[in-house]
């Protein structure tokens, strides 16, 4: 069975729709698609997408009824929050930042991960930013380039690696 | 190929049709993209979120007409000087 996840802003409200998904054990606890959120809003995240949507709250979820595929997640016609990831806190988000940085120091990127991370309003959203330049940095740093697109999924495969290991998914 | 990262500007211009769910599934996609991993447009969107939760309630019997005819010389006014 495939696991998948909700990248949550804080209180468990979803920063890309706005929708607050109820948490375990509240009345009603699905989030059911064209009612209570548009119907891409109700989705999961498997693993392998996971630096794409990094928040401040990571949950995993359970999916019901007919599953459609989404863009890097799974949309379904509910879904549930599970359980909260506990190991992913703030001090875990700033050690994929320097996780991040130490991966671009060879780049003329290296100075852009952190810099741009600390722009991000939380250390969540930081280390989403920082995922990105950092993929961005070791794929070329030029999207027109050919080998661009491999090699920055490839990086995002250590990313999803890194969060793997340090949350022990 | 790797569809092309949204510039700032360009994303700016999709907010509201985003807002209100009316983009097609890989502008979307390529919206959120960018909303992820871009600080100052997250906190655009999150300001015009914010926004709309408290004008987007107004309506024109809740004016009083004071208001509306301040408002309506602010738009006489305005296509007077363009």
């Amino acid at each position: 069975v495939q696991r998948l996840y909700a990248c949550l802003g804080e209180g468990a409200v979803s920063f890309l729709s706005g929708v607050r998904w109820p948490r375990p054990g509240e009345p009603n606890g699905w989030l059911r698609a064209g009612l209570d959120a548009p119907p891409h809003a109700v989705r999961g995240v498997p693993l392998e997408t996971l630096p794409w949507w990094l928040d401040e709250e990571l949950w995993e979820v359970e999916l019901d009824g007919a599953r459609t595929p989404g863009e890097r997640c799974v949309l379904a016609e509910r879904a549930r929050l599970v359980a909260r990831v506990a190991e992913w806190t703030p001090q875990v988000a700033a050690e994929l930042v320097d996780a991040c940085a130490r991966r671009a120091a060879a780049t003329p990127y290296a100075a852009d991960v952190r810099h741009y991370a600390a722009d991000a309003a939380t250390p969540a959203a930081g280390a989403a930013v920082a995922a990105y330049v950092a993929a961005h940095a070791l794929a070329g740093g030029d999207a027109t380039v050919r080998t661009y697109a491999d090699r920055f999924d490839e990086e995002r495969r250590w990313q999803v690696e890194w969060l793997k290991g340090r949350l022990r998914l | 190929v790797r569809a092309a990262y949204l510039t700032c500007r360009e994303l700016v211009e999709l907010v509201t049709e985003y807002l209100e769910d009316a983009l097609a599934p890989v502008d979307r996609t390529r919206f959120e993209e960018h909303i992820m991993t871009c600080p100052p447009c997250r906190a655009h969107l999150d300001q015009m979120r914010r926004t709309l939760a408290v004008v987007g309630r107004l309506s024109e019997d809740s004016l009083s007409p004071e208001a509306e005819r301040s408002l309506l010389s602010a738009f006489r006014e305005w296509k007077r000087d363009a």
